[in-house]
């Protein structure tokens, strides 16, 4: 039998996807988690030293932080079933992404195993970041 | 999930519900500049200080509009020295000011002004 054919079959017995409901979810799930952020960003504005240009990178942290300890006690995975893209497109994802690498690897040990694994996911997000950092504070650099 | 959607109409109710507390000098600025949304300032002998919240879809240019406001008040108030900030912080800092404004504080407030260079 054909490859072409076993995969026509196959799409014919596939169970339908609900695009829309999929869709739905992510909207309000992810735009629940931005209004988390935003209470968490006034949370900071209010009540400590942090300006509008620098509030970003505490409300960042909190909800990386706030994801890892979700993910390491399994709640996130139960939230991500439901919610699909609306919990991964925002920085949240990000800390899901480590926290699940080094869980999945930990009987690796911890330097093999969960040191050399946690960041394959989200190691390539980092990069990129210094890296476009980097280049743009040489661009800044020769501007100024 | 009764007591969320009570939650959510009574916060609805009570902001739509708060009192219209601009001062006349924050009135008139609302008015010559549509583009605010929340005005707060700070008016002494020598110091206008203002900050503001622009709008939404006009926050991309929000530091050009508080430069202008502050070049249109200059002109204006030529006896006293303008301040504006558009960032958040400034205008909650400035609704928490209720004693005489020290130089201290004014120099706190004038740290949130975008248009004044900063050493890094």
């Amino acid at each position: 039998m054909k490859t072409d054919t076993i995969k026509t079959i196959a799409k014919k017995h596939d169970p339908k996807r609900p695009l829309a409901k999929n869709c739905l979810m992510s909207f309000i799930f992810g735009g629940s988690l931005c209004a988390l952020g935003q209470m968490i960003s006034l949370f900071y504005l209010y009540f400590f030293d942090f300006s509008e240009e620098t509030v970003g990178d505490p409300t960042v942290a909190t909800l990386i932080i706030l994801t890892m300890f979700l993910t390491g006690w399994g709640v996130y995975d139960k939230i991500a079933q439901v919610a699909g893209a609306g919990t991964m497109v925002p920085v949240t994802g990000f800390g899901n992404a480590v926290i699940s690498s080094a869980i999945e690897h930990r009987n690796e040990g911890f330097v093999l195993g969960v040191g050399s694994n946690m960041f394959k996911l989200a190691g390539s997000v980092i990069v990129s970041g210094v890296f476009s950092s980097f280049v743009i504070a040489i661009i800044k650099t020769l501007l100024a | 999930m009764r007591i969320m959607c009570l939650t959510i109409v009574s916060l609805f109710l009570l902001t739509s519900c708060q009192a219209d507390t601009d001062t006349p000098f924050n009135q008139q600025l609302k008015a010559t500049y549509p583009d605010i949304h929340v005005v707060e300032s700070i008016v002494t002998d020598d110091v206008i200080y203002v900050a503001m919240i622009i709008k939404p879809l006009k926050q991309f240019s929000e530091q050009k509009i508080a430069a202008d406001i502050k070049k249109d008040l200059g002109k204006k108030y030529p006896n006293h020295l303008v301040y504006t900030s558009s960032d958040m912080k400034a205008t909650i800092e400035v609704r928490k000011q209720t004693s005489p404004l020290t130089q201290e504080r004014l120099n706190q407030l004038i740290s949130y002004d975008q248009s004044i260079e900063k050493d890094d």
